[in-house]
Order: C-alpha cells, then sequence, then structure tokens
C-alpha cells in the first residue's frame, strides 16, 4: 500500500452540526493535495481530522498504515511528531528565539542531539530565507516572515506530512507571494502535503490533486486542470464563478 | 508629655515589625505554593480536582480575610503566629490561584495547538510552552497579591499577634494626647509604605 493517509467513513459533528459526512480518502505518499471550498465546507475540520485535532465520532483514520483513531494521548503524541502543522495564525512560541523554535521539538521529543538539530535548522531556515534572524523574537518579525519560521520549524522535526491550515489567509496581500514562494519551494520536498487554502494560483501550481469540500461532502476530486476547469458539480461552479469574478 | 521615639518603643515596634515579616513572608512562599497548584488545577478544567479547586477558590475569595483570622485562631490548638500564617495562607492561595489560572488562560489557544502539533504531551506543553509565559504575565499581579498579603498581617492585631500593628496599639497605651497618637501611627504607615513601596520596586527589576 503506497497510501500516506487513509480515512475511511469518517463523520464528525459539533453539536446538532455535521460536518463532515462519511468521507472515505486515500492519499498517496509525497502526494500534494489542496482542498479548497465555500467557508463552513469542513475543509480545516478535515485537514484537523488527521492529526487527531478534532476526533471524529465515526469512522478510521490510518496514518503511514497505522491506525491512530483509538491511539492513547501518548501514543498520539509519538504520531504527531511526524505530522507537522503550519496554522493560519502562525503560532510561534513566543517566548523562544527563532532557533529555539526550531530546536525545541526535536532536542525534547525526539532526543535529537542539540548539534545535529541546530545544524539542520540552520538549513532550514536559509530555505525559507531567513538566516540573519535566528536569534530574533517572534513578535520583531512581520506575519510573512513568522510563517516562514513556522514553515521552517515544522520541517525540522522531518514530518513524512505536513498540513498547512489557511497558512495566508492572516497575511496582508504583499506577504502573501512571500510565503507561498517558499510553500512552492517546500512542495518541491519528498513529504505528503495538504494545503487548505483559497490560493487558486498556487494550487494549479504545486497539486497534484486538488478536492473541492462542500458542505462536508467531497464534491471534486482531481488534477487542478481537471477541478479548475471542468467541474461536474454544480456547487464548485458556482463557487469559481464567485471567487473568480473580482480576478 | 512623654516623647514618641524613645529607644524602647522603637525595639518594641521593630520587634512587631520582626513578627510582621515572618506572617507575611511564609504567607507568600505557602500562597505561591498552594496557590499554584489551586490555579493549575483549576485551569485543567476536568476531574474531581478541577471542581474542588474551584469550590475552595470560590467559597474563600468570598469570605472576609479577618473571619478567617479569627476563626482560625479560635477553632484550631496553634499558637498564634502560625495560627495568622495558616489563616492568611487559606486566604492569600485562592487569590494567587485565580492570579495565576487568569495567566494560564492569557496564554493564546494557539501556542498550546503548535505544541500538539509537534508531539508535546499537556505536561510537556504546559511546563515548557504554557507555564513560562503564564509567569511572565502574573508577575505584576502576584507581586500586588503579596503587598496586600503584607499590608492584611495587620489584620492579626485582632487576634493579639504582636506584628508591627499590635505593637504599635500597645505603645499607643502608654500615650495620653492625640498628637502623640498621629505621630505614632504616621511612622507605622511609613513603616509599612517603605516595605512595600521598596519590593513593588524590586519586582520591577525583575525581567526574563
Amino acid at each position: 500500500m503506497d497510501n500516506m493517509i487513509e480515512m475511511k467513513n469518517v463523520s464528525m459533528s459539533f453539536g446538532a452540526l455535521e460536518v463532515l459526512k462519511d468521507i472515505s480518502l486515500s492519499i498517496k505518499r509525497a502526494s500534494k493535495t489542496v482542498i479548497i471550498g465555500p467557508s463552513g465546507s469542513g475543509k480545516s475540520t478535515l485537514l484537523r481530522c488527521i492529526n487527531l485535532f478534532e476526533r471524529p465520532q465515526k469512522g478510521k483514520i490510518i496514518i503511514d498504515n497505522e491506525e491512530i483513531t483509538h491511539l492513547r494521548h501518548r501514543d498520539l503524541c509519538r504520531i504527531r511528531q511526524s505530522i507537522g502543522m503550519v496554522f493560519q495564525a502562525f503560532n510561534l512560541y513566543a517566548h523562544k528565539t527563532v532557533l529555539e523554535n526550531l530546536c525545541m521539538a526535536p532536542v525534547l521529543l525526539k532526543k535529537e542531539k542539540y548539534k545535529d538539530v541546530k545544524e539542520r535548522a540552520l538549513m532550514h531556515l536559509d530555505q525559507v530565507g531567513l538566516s540573519d534572524k535566528i536569534d530574533s523574537y517572534p513578535s520583531k518579525l512581520s506575519g510573512g516572515q513568522q510563517q516562514r519560521v513556522a514553515i521552517a520549524r515544522a520541517l525540522n522535526m522531518e514530518p513524512k506530512i505536513l498540513l498547512f491550515d489557511e497558512p495566508t489567509s492572516a497575511l496582508d496581500p504583499e506577504m502573501i507571494s512571500e510565503v507561498l514562494n517558499i510553500m512552492t519551494k517546500v512542495a518541491q520536498e519528498d513529504i505528503t502535503m495538504i494545503f487548505v487554502t483559497h490560493e487558486m494560483g498556487f494550487a494549479s501550481n504545486i497539486a497534484d490533486r486538488v478536492l473541492f469540500l462542500n458542505e462536508g461532502i467531497i464534491a471534486e476530486d482531481g488534477t487542478p486542470d481537471e477541478v479548475f476547469n471542468n467541474p461536474k458539480n454544480e456547487r464548485t461552479k458556482q463557487f469559481f464563478s464567485k471567487i473568480l469574478k473580482h480576478t | 508629655m512623654k516623647m514618641v521615639f524613645t529607644y524602647e518603643n522603637m525595639i518594641f515596634l521593630l520587634r512587631g515589625l520582626e513578627i510582621t515579616l515572618i506572617i507575611a513572608f511564609s504567607t507568600i512562599a505557602l500562597s505561591f505554593i498552594f496557590g499554584s497548584i489551586l490555579g493549575i488545577a483549576r485551569f485543567s478544567g476536568k476531574g474531581i480536582l478541577a471542581k474542588l479547586s474551584a469550590i475552595y477558590i470560590d467559597t474563600v475569595r468570598n469570605i472576609p480575610l479577618l473571619l478567617f483570622i479569627i476563626g482560625f485562631r479560635f477553632t484550631l490548638p496553634l499558637p498564634p503566629v502560625a495560627s495568622a500564617i495558616a489563616s492568611m495562607t487559606v486566604f492569600t492561595s485562592a487569590m494567587v490561584a485565580e492570579i495565576v489560572r487568569g495567566g494560564l488562560h492569557s496564554v493564546s489557544h494557539g501556542q498550546w495547538e503548535a505544541a500538539y502539533s509537534q508531539g508535546f504531551s499537556y505536561v510537556g506543553t504546559m511546563i515548557h510552552i504554557i507555564l513560562p509565559q503564564a509567569v511572565k504575565k502574573i508577575l505584576k499581579p502576584l507581586m500586588s497579591q503579596f503587598v496586600t498579603a503584607i499590608k492584611d498581617t495587620s489584620f492579626c492585631a485582632i487576634i493579639a499577634v504582636h506584628e508591627l500593628m499590635y505593637s504599635g496599639m500597645i505603645v499607643m497605651g502608654k500615650f495620653v494626647t492625640s498628637t502623640q497618637a498621629i505621630i505614632l501611627y504616621a511612622l507605622i504607615a511609613i513603616i509599612y509604605f517603605t516595605l512595600n513601596t521598596a519590593l513593588l520596586k524590586l519586582s520591577n527589576k525583575i525581567k526574563f
């Protein structure tokens, strides 16, 4: 089996609100998937089920051939070490410098040698173009820079999977492109990546596969070309006509 | 007219100050420990421990300190100073607990998610990510609560603990004019003021 992530009949509700409806999905190793859809369609919830930030009431989630849905807290923590996440609000550790943000988890959790971790961190910071900021605190960085550090922090854990939860939605327009450029570069890596984003240009550049989510159901599933240019579903067409009207 | 500033009077007041400091700093140290435990327990939000902490904190915070001081002295087989420390610790711990809980709540939820996403456990996140940030935020309110504790030791005069206030009242017994009384009370006020101002100034120097 060459699937990194499998979801089997996953259903999830918040109270009476059913957010994910019987979703089954396989994501191939090292593939790049983009999830799009209107707000409230369940895209973030779907993403957050993969590292069990949200616990589905029904269904199974299998990461690298290991079912994680019934794992105990300690084992779940181990699994999460290999699933990186990049957040809309960056969420850098505010009391730590950029370098410390990158080194903390690998040293404390994966018990790696600080020297090795630091070397790797410097490499990743160079990759996101922030080698000169290693001793800065997050509060001294712009939003775009913080998000680039957050990407480097996720990479420094050497994850098997990287999840991006609307990584550019909290950024000023000017900073969006600097982060998208870094993400495009990072997308060349051999890591399984899933992006929840509204950046259609980015999606068509890097995605192997685009999912359109609507009301908790995968309404469209195909290559960027198939989904963007020949959507089958009425709701998808409507969505694109709305968001493309002003571009 | 008798002099206020005699050697004997001053020594007597200083002895009182010594007891005040013993009660205050024992209360502060103990309240810091118990208050932190209670605050973290209540913050954690689940289980019997959190519920008990919440009941304790809400009960104690809504009863005047003076009642604890008197109540403890009359019901517990403790010597006066120990009884004063015990009652003040019970009261101040609840205050500290709420300050600690507030500090923990002030750290954004995103910090928890970032740590969880990297594989930190609840306890690991608390120790490495949340508490270091909360400590910074609670330092000032905590110091202000400690200054309040020092001032509150004066309530212990009511159970005849020879702290600064009670010592002042004893010295007062020797005097007859209101001028003498005013001078003596002013002196006591200056001592409390100096002590607390120094403590607050010192706490402003603490940097992380």
